[in-house]
């Protein structure tokens, strides 16, 4: 295999978040480790096929998010995280936020369902568009839209935000301080 | 066409949309104001933040293995 220069530049370029987009779709470091060396392996093994000046990162994405919903599948019962673990398999923690908001964030994460935690990430963190979150994903780009929005309604559910100066306490707390009639 | 808009958002964190306008939002529910879906973006970023990391040498490595015999070798 003759793999020319630019093009694993480019490839190794895009790891840092291929990985980090494997991490928040497995939970799990390791998984996600194997996620990238089997997404690497298949790419290369596949590299005819990758058109020069086109998305090499989209490309790579959707490779990655192939493989992991294929094993997924496989192992639902397994990543089932009722209890949190997702969460913990996270080891570190943003010096911006505090190690609370983080965990209550990360939980919060790993009770979407699947579509829509990585239509969230590819959108919100991943920086990629409508259009090729919707290519990544082998779905419309209106799904994605709907999708991004229910996650993002859903998590503010899950933390409770309804004032970003707010960002904590609970309904009955807040209706105490706004003077609402809880009942 | 504007109006089935949800009240409280300009659709101002949608600025990567082509047309926010298009959207059907809120299956029952209201669509979210611009200082949550912040709020939600700027926890979502510092969340992928702490996963980003150096490449790993293992996949460095990996593709300079894979590379090498290319090299190396008869083609």
């Amino acid at each position: 295999m003759t793999l020319d220069p630019a093009i694993r530049e480019q490839i190794l370029a895009a790891v840092p978040s291929l990985r980090a987009f494997a991490i928040s779709l497995s939970g799990n470091v390791d998984r996600a480790d194997d996620l990238v060396q089997e997404t690497l392996l298949r790419a290369l093994a596949n590299i005819h096929s990758f058109q020069p000046g086109t998305n090499m990162p989209a490309w790579l994405f959707t490779i990655l998010r192939n493989l992991f919903r294929s094993e997924y599948r496989k192992r639902r019962r397994e990543v089932e995280d009722a209890d949190g673990s997702y969460a913990e398999t996270l080891k570190t923690h943003p010096e911006q936020t505090s190690h609370v908001e983080f965990k209550e964030f990360t939980a919060a994460l790993g009770k979407l369902p699947e579509d829509q935690r990585e239509a969230l990430i590819l959108i919100g963190a991943s920086g990629f568009s409508y259009e090729e979150a919707a290519e990544i994903c082998g779905c419309a780009v209106g799904t994605i839209k709907s999708r991004v929005n229910r996650a993002r309604t859903r998590l503010a559910n899950l933390l409770h935000i309804d004032n970003p100066n707010d960002f904590g306490p609970d309904r009955a707390t807040r209706a105490v301080l706004t003077g609402d009639d809880v009942a | 066409m504007k109006e089935r808009k949800p009240p409280d958002n300009p659709g101002s964190d949608e600025s990567m949309e082509t047309r926010p306008s298009t959207m059907k939002k809120g299956k029952g529910q209201a669509a979210l104001g611009r200082d949550i879906q912040a709020k939600i973006g700027q926890q979502l970023r510092s969340y992928y933040d702490t996963l980003i990391e150096p490449t790993p040498d293992r996949f460095a490595d990996l593709l300079r293995q894979l590379d090498k015999p290319a090299k190396e070798g008869s083609e």
